[in-house]
């Protein structure tokens, strides 16, 4: 059986590669994209069964990217999971926790991700 | 290892200052005291290493040009016995390396052909930093495309032209975390290590490039990469970490193709890496991370701070106290050990 490719996207380099050490020990394949346009590009590329997006990225926020997907019907139906640290450490930005649960995203995890936590959204979505 | 090795990326962080510094008499707290000393005036660092030699210890440090003037006020001021070196330059990260010695290897080998030759090293558990002088960092990024393959980003114009707007998200990101107890997105460590220290020619980096192909071809991995200042013109001080092994005879590798180089090899060490929200640059975490691992009298052998994270090599016996310390500390939701299978 082919292994579930999921997408990271997230301009944490160190965080995309921890995170996808840990779904490739599971058996997953991971994609890794390093900001939202790469991210799109990346999902045009190769289709992927799941999407982990973080929220804060330039060029494209996670937001922006999530609410894309979810508007084109080639790519409505692929779970997007958002990844943040917002609202909580970054007393600054503009990004908060209820604009993460006013987009259409399948789902939502904290940084720092708990990996049981993950594992279980995973798959739960796929 | 083919002809083109395929990346996610890269970036380059402009408009920074260098220095180095090598504590002239021996202090073995001497990093807790300078990373403490630069913290209290909320000062980033997008780069530092720490490595000891001969029982003195050498930092590269990088901050910001606006910031250079005021740290090098506070080196004279509280360390009027070292005379900091200092260079305006950029710092480029390539990503992922996936622990692949090869990527180092080749890295090497494209920056030691340059004009001119990098100024230090680190690593990140997804990146290799290099510090290059300003005026070479246009070469090097064309210098890039060839051995190495970008993503979406097929010349350096294409990259150059998606880098818009990012530094400015990466400054104001920097500046504006203030949690009280740091939250660790992942701590990672990994036992049974070498820690090699080479002292090389300089213009035999591209040779030493060369020795890392030959530990890939080995399937070994690199946990821990960086250089020390040299007092020494033109030389240059590598320490990285290689799995311990009964089988593979890395300083014979080394003296190999480097007879003039001299190495030094430390058995039975470990490192962890403990990646956070700009880890690698923001005032206050490395500081943080020193002293409470000078509080358990943990030896620490080398510190590598870049990108969003923290790595440290220390004796394997010391690794447990040395992680106890850090939860007690900051927020560790887990604690990974990582282990990797060997040819």
């Amino acid at each position: 059986m082919a292994k579930k490719y999921i997408l990271i996207v997230d301009d944490d380099p160190d965080l995309v590669e921890t995170v996808a050490m840990m779904l490739e020990s599971r058996g997953f394949e991971a994609g890794r994209a390093y900001d939202g346009i790469e991210g799109e590009e990346s999902i045009k590329e190769r289709r992927p069964d799941l999407i982990i997006l973080d929220i804060m990225m330039p060029r494209k926020d996670g937001y922006v990217l999530c609410a894309e997907l979810k508007a084109n019907k080639e790519t409505a139906d692929i779970p997007v999971v958002l990844l943040t640290a917002v609202g909580e450490a970054v007393p600054t930005t503009t990004y908060t926790h209820a604009d993460g649960m006013s987009t259409e995203a399948d789902d939502y995890i904290a940084k720092p991700i708990d990996t049981d936590g993950l594992m279980e959204v995973i798959t739960g979505l796929l | 290892m083919n002809a083109s090795t395929r990346l996610g990326g890269f970036k380059i962080l402009n408009e920074v200052v260098w220095i180095s510094v090598i504590q002239p008499k021996e202090d073995h707290r001497f990093p807790t005291a300078f990373s403490n000393l630069v913290s209290s005036e909320k000062i980033n660092l997008p780069f530092l290493t720490c490595g000891e030699q001969n029982q003195a210890w050498g930092l590269n440090l990088v901050v910001d040009s606006q910031d250079a003037e005021k740290t090098l006020g506070l080196i004279e001021k509280e360390f009027s016995d070292i005379n900091p070196t200092t260079t305006k330059c950029a710092i480029l990260s390539i990503f992922p390396h996936r622990s692949k010695p090869e990527i180092i290897g080749v890295l090497l080998d494209v920056l030691g052909k340059l004009g001119d030759q990098p100024i230090a090293f680190a690593n990140s558990p997804s990146a290799i930093s290099a510090v290059l002088n300003e005026d070479v960092m246009n070469e090097a990024t064309a210098a890039l495309f060839g051995p190495f393959q970008f993503g979406p980003y097929r010349t350096p114009a294409d990259w150059k032209l998606a880098q818009k707007g990012k530094e400015e998200l990466y400054k104001e990101v920097v500046a504006s975390y203030q949690e009280k107890k740091p939250k660790v997105y992942g701590l990672e460590w990994q036992e049974e290590q070498e820690l090699l220290h080479v002292k090389l020619d300089s213009a035999h980096l591209s040779t030493m490039g060369t020795v890392f192909k030959d530990f890939a071809r080995l399937g070994l991995v690199l946990t821990f990469f960086i250089s020390r200042p040299s007092k020494e013109k033109n030389k240059g001080n590598l320490f990285f970490c290689l799995p311990e092994s009964d089988k593979h005879d890395y300083i014979g590798m080394i003296q190999k193709l480097l007879p003039d180089a001299s190495t030094v090899e430390d058995s039975s060490v470990a490192s962890f890496s403990m990646n956070g929200p700009h880890f690698g640059d923001r005032y206050g975490i490395a500081s943080e991370l020193l002293l409470v691992l000078d509080e358990v009298k943990v030896e620490l052998l080398g510190l590598s701070c870049s990108i969003h994270s923290i790595t440290g090599v220390l004796p394997a016996d010391q690794i447990h106290p040395a992680i106890e310390a850090i939860q007690g500390c900051f927020e560790v939701p887990s604690v990974i050990k990582k282990t990797y299978s060997q040819s």
